[in-house]
């Protein structure tokens, strides 16, 4: 489903919160600002999800860039 | 009757505007010479010697314009404009590799050393314009970002000079736009409202 501007701008700004915040408050901050919009949750949890695995992956392909002769 | 250099600067004016059209009309006076930028932007990357993206379009701007400087409002809406050309060079570079049948041993080359996931011969680099053009939808804005900063090669202080932010309000940005590109790119969860 493709979400509204106003609905992406929310999401954004949650995620933003969310990685300024210590890990151990992320998920009490995500459903609190959520206020029970499910959807809005799963697209942060997602993002932050996705946040995680890209950083992972750059690192990767940094070490092997750096090895590459 | 206007010259080159002049109705370059009319144009962009133009398009500084809003005006779409313009935006066409600058393509021709320009494609040719940012097609050479990318070459060169995609030979930097195999060959760290060669001079930056970002330098070759300085040098292009002063060229085409014939000034001694580039500062200023022109300058910034030039190197807007040149991100947004170059990006659509560089995907005509990645659908052009992507109809040749190319033997092993190919070498990866990385859109951007802080975007290395995204190689610049691949079909990632399709599914990449087609995720762009989806973020454009919701905040154009944000696209200008990615252009300037990956497709350009403009560092995080130069993008957030020409966008008029401070660097830490475009790193921020940028974060969040990787992980939504990669979302994108690298699917990997469920449905969710942020259009996955």
């Amino acid at each position: 489903m493709e979400p509204t501007t106003e609905t992406f701008l929310l999401i954004e700004s949650i995620f933003h919160e969310a990685v300024a915040a210590p890990e151990a408050a992320r998920e009490a901050l995500i459903e609190a600002r959520c206020e029970g919009n499910r959807s809005v949750a799963a697209a942060v949890y997602s993002l932050l999800a996705a946040c995680n695995r890209e950083e992972r992956e750059a690192l990767c392909w940094g070490l092997i860039a750096a090895q590459a002769p | 009757m206007v010259s080159a250099e002049g109705e370059i600067t009319l144009l962009l004016a133009r398009w500084k505007e809003g005006d779409s059209s313009a935006f066409e009309r600058l393509m021709p006076l320009v494609y040719p010479h940012l097609r050479e930028v990318a070459a060169a932007y995609i030979r930097r990357e195999r060959n760290p010697d060669v001079l930056q993206a970002t330098a070759l379009v300085h040098d292009l701007y002063l060229r085409l314009l014939q000034q001694k400087k580039a500062v200023g409002e022109d300058s910034r809406h030039f190197y807007t404009f040149a991100a947004k050309v170059m990006r659509m060079i560089l995907i005509d570079h990645a659908r052009e590799s992507q109809t040749q049948i190319r033997g092993g041993g190919q070498q990866r080359v990385p859109l951007s050393d802080d975007l290395p996931w995204v190689n610049i011969d691949s079909a990632e680099m399709l599914d990449l314009n087609r995720a762009l053009d989806e973020l454009g939808a919701l905040d154009p804005g944000k696209v200008q970002l990615v252009e300037l900063r990956y497709f350009l090669g403009c560092t995080s202080e130069e993008t957030a000079l020409l966008v008029q932010r401070s660097k830490a309000s475009v790193d921020r940005d940028l974060k969040f736009i990787k992980s939504w590109l990669y979302r994108r790119i690298r699917p990997g969860g469920t449905e969710d409202a942020a259009g996955q």
